[in-house]
């Protein structure tokens, strides 16, 4: 796979994966609507990176990178989310 | 479901996770490490390797047949030739195999096995033997021996391979069970609260660590167990009422190697147009070069090949002489049926050496995950005991426990780093190597896993671990540098790209592990002690 | 306060016997007697039972772990085994 392409499908990745990890500011906010609607943009994307990597590879290979991508991105905006939230921060309790 | 049978996943859970969590640490921190080990660390490793290798193929065939011509034309029977990096070694090799049928019907082998530098094409090593005396004097370096430590302990077949088969298999146990604990699973993934309690560091990070790559540790699981055991118990206890117990029986029957029709013609040996001809077919590396009957009219060349699209490498036969493809086909492909790309597919999704770096990086990533899921359950069971209201031993004999958790898995991560240094400081003969590297391995894995016990406070015995494997993995592209004279720096004279790059890597794991030490508190903060309100709570889901 | 698991499995000893030994002997005795009523071509007679082994393993522990009475896993093991036993003792025979 041609390395800008691999570069621009983790990027896509991370956008999908922010967009779907904190749809839930806006639930705070009471914007259910909104809400939706990033977590939609998320999926959305994250399906758009599985049909690029169709284009390169066969579908059992794309099927398990795109996965593989998916979990890793998932997990780490997690992590990095809850580590930079303030609302997180310390009683340590 | 019923909350006793929900009890009834918890405790299982529980157990499960209790009794392998430390062993699945080490196993899953070793295997994301080992998937880099065909490659990258085998270039570190070797410093013939670190400049981009192009192997003159029209020489190294002339080379091949001015050897060949020197011995007994029974060892064409077998010729295997190895692209650098590919078996043990940096160097090209070329294996000459004879077999024979001795007084009492077995049969016997003898392989002559030839090493040449890459560049020169220089003969540079000759060893000789039956497949197993030639396969031991094989050199062993950081990268052979870490994959093969994921792969048994070091302890063997069939020890070894049981015990990492079995972890498969609990591994297995522990997401089934696991999936029905943790039951509100859309609610959790999205949750991670590492500062507010350490109840909550854990459970969260089980949780996020453990939903997100699910189906990478249900293929783990499953695979590892599969390869773990196939060897020893699969495939002999299939084969028994099959072939009688053959083994070797059941290997041809799954994996047909070609039988050439011999002429009697001498012919020489011809690489160069097949190899340019696999290369115009697939954008895969080539690894090996079978010949079949080689030096006969009627002999076979098999050219394999890294994955190119598809998940598994291909291999090309041609005859020996002319340009005409007669198949392609992969490892499994000619078996047919519905086992022949199952087979196929899990070997490449167990070691992730199907699409490059890129899918390395994915695969080494979510295998530290793995690690983590184990060792954040043996926290939480530790916690719950020690600080909970459940448990049968003292308070201080969990914290025992969480310490030897602790220098066990931190020993882990300290004896991997150690490799690096064995690597460059070991100054031993080449067969001596691999030995001395483990000596130096499980003396660093057993002294980090004893002084835990010397340790009372935990968070200072992890803070000392992290800082110790920061300071361990800056060094490594210091040293790398004074040794052999490369480095980061010079990188684009030397054009060392993937060496830079591991020391780069190592540069910033020992960052990460600084930061990671900066982090952890001195103590153990104050604790609400979880209740038993809590504890009904995740089981009434 | 004691351990839950005490309450929570019943013949904790006769379980874990069954739930490791037991049920890692009777995926042997079923994945060898597989290939001789399996009817696929050799090679899937001989690859399938071992792709299906961790399969098998994982259904068989859980059954003996969850199951209410320990008397019944046993004899599930039991019957397995041995009629898969016989299968093996026939098809050695026929050969």
């Amino acid at each position: 796979m041609d390395t800008l392409l691999i570069y621009g499908l983790v990027v896509l990745s991370f956008i999908a994966a922010a967009l779907v990890v904190y749809h839930n500011r806006f639930e705070k906010r009471n914007q259910h609507k909104n809400s939706v609607i990033f977590r939609s943009i998320g999926a959305l994307i994250w399906l758009l990176v599985f049909v690029l990597l169709l284009n390169q590879l066969t579908f059992a290979k794309a099927l398990f990178i795109w996965i593989a991508l998916l979990s890793c991105s998932g997990f780490l905006l997690v992590i990095y989310k809850g580590m930079t939230t303030k609302s997180n921060r310390g009683l340590g309790n | 479901m019923k909350q006793e049978t929900t009890k009834k996943f918890y405790v299982l859970h529980s157990w499960i996770g209790v009794l392998a969590a430390n062993l699945m640490f080490v196993i899953c921190f070793t295997g994301a490490v080992s998937v880099f080990g065909k490659d990258e660390l085998k270039i570190w490793a070797n410093p013939i390797m670190h400049e981009p290798l192009n192997v003159d193929i029209e020489r190294l065939e002339a080379v091949i047949q001015k050897d060949f011509e020197t011995l007994d034309p029974s060892y064409g029977k077998e010729v295997s030739i190895f692209m650098p990096g590919v078996r043990r070694t940096g160097y090209v090799s070329a294996r000459f195999q004879k077999e024979w049928e001795d007084e009492n019907g077995t049969i016997q082998n003898h392989v002559i096995n030839l090493e040449y530098d890459p560049r020169s094409l220089e003969l540079v090593n000759r060893v000789e033997g039956d497949r197993n005396e030639v396969f031991a004097m094989d050199r062993t370096d950081m990268s052979d021996f870490i994959t093969h430590f994921h792969a048994d302990l070091h302890l063997g077949n069939p020890v070894g391979l049981l015990i990492t088969g079995t972890l498969g298999l609990t591994l297995l146990a522990s997401l089934a069970t696991g999936l029905f604990v943790h039951r509100k699973i859309l609610k959790e993934m999205f949750v991670f609260r590492p500062f507010r309690s350490l109840h909550l560091l854990w459970t969260d990070t089980h949780k996020a660590l453990g939903i997100w790559p699910l189906l990478f540790h249900i293929n783990i699981a499953f695979t590892g167990a599969f390869l773990g055991l196939a060897v020893v118990i699969l495939f002999p206890a299939t084969a028994y009422v099959t072939f009688d117990g053959d083994l070797d029986k059941v290997v041809e029957t799954i994996l047909p190697e070609p039988k050439p029709v011999l002429t009697g013609e001498a012919t020489p040996i011809e690489i160069t147009n097949h190899y340019n001809q696999v290369q115009s077919l697939t954008d895969g590396d080539v690894v090996q070069i079978i010949l079949f009957a080689a030096g006969d009219s009627g002999s076979e060349v098999v050219v394999i090949t890294r994955p190119d699209q598809n998940m598994v490498g291909s291999f090309y036969s041609f005859n020996a002489t002319g340009d005409t493809l007669k198949e392609e086909y992969t490892t499994f492909g000619r078996m047919g049926g519905a086992a022949g790309p199952v087979l196929e597919t899990l070997f490449p999704l167990h070691f992730g050496n199907f699409g490059g770096l890129f899918v390395r990086c994915l695969w080494a990533v979510l295998g530290l995950a793995s690690g983590v899921l184990a060792l954040s359950g043996m926290m939480i069971w530790i916690e719950r005991r020690a600080y909970g209201p459940v448990g049968n031993l003292s308070k201080g004999q969990y914290e025992k426990i969480s310490r030897f958790s602790v220098s066990f898995c931190g020993g882990m991560v300290l004896a991997n780093i150690s490799l690096f240094y064995s690597q460059l400081l070991l100054s031993v003969p080449d067969q001596a190597l691999g030995y001395w590297i483990g000596v130096v391995f499980f003396a660093t894995w057993a002294v980090a896993s004893v002084y835990g016990f010397f340790v009372r406070n935990e968070y200072k015995l992890a803070k000392q671990l992290f800082y110790c494997a920061a300071l361990g993995c800056a060094f490594i592209p210091v040293l790398n540098g004074l040794v052999h004279g490369l480095h980061v720096l010079n990188v684009f004279e030397y054009k060392h790209y993937v060496a830079a790059g591991v020391d780069l890597t190592l540069l910033l794991c020992g960052l990460l592990f600084a930061y990671l030490g900066k982090k952890l508190p001195e103590e153990r903060p104050g604790h609400k002690q979880s209740t038993t309100e809590e504890l009904n709570a995740v089981l009434a889901g | 306060m004691a351990d839950t698991s005490k309450a929570v499995f019943s013949n904790p000893m006769s379980r874990t016997l069954a739930a490791t030994l037991g049920v890692l002997l009777t995926c042997i005795f079923v994945i060898s007697a597989m290939p001789t009523y399996l009817p696929f071509s050799q090679s899937d007679t001989i690859a399938l039972p071992t792709i299906l082994f961790p399969l098998i393993w994982l259904t068989l522990f859980l059954y003996v772990c969850f199951c209410q009475k320990i008397w019944h896993a046993w004899l599930v093991l039991l019957v397995l085994s041995s009629s898969h036993i016989l299968l093996i003792f026939l098809q050695l025979q026929a050969v």
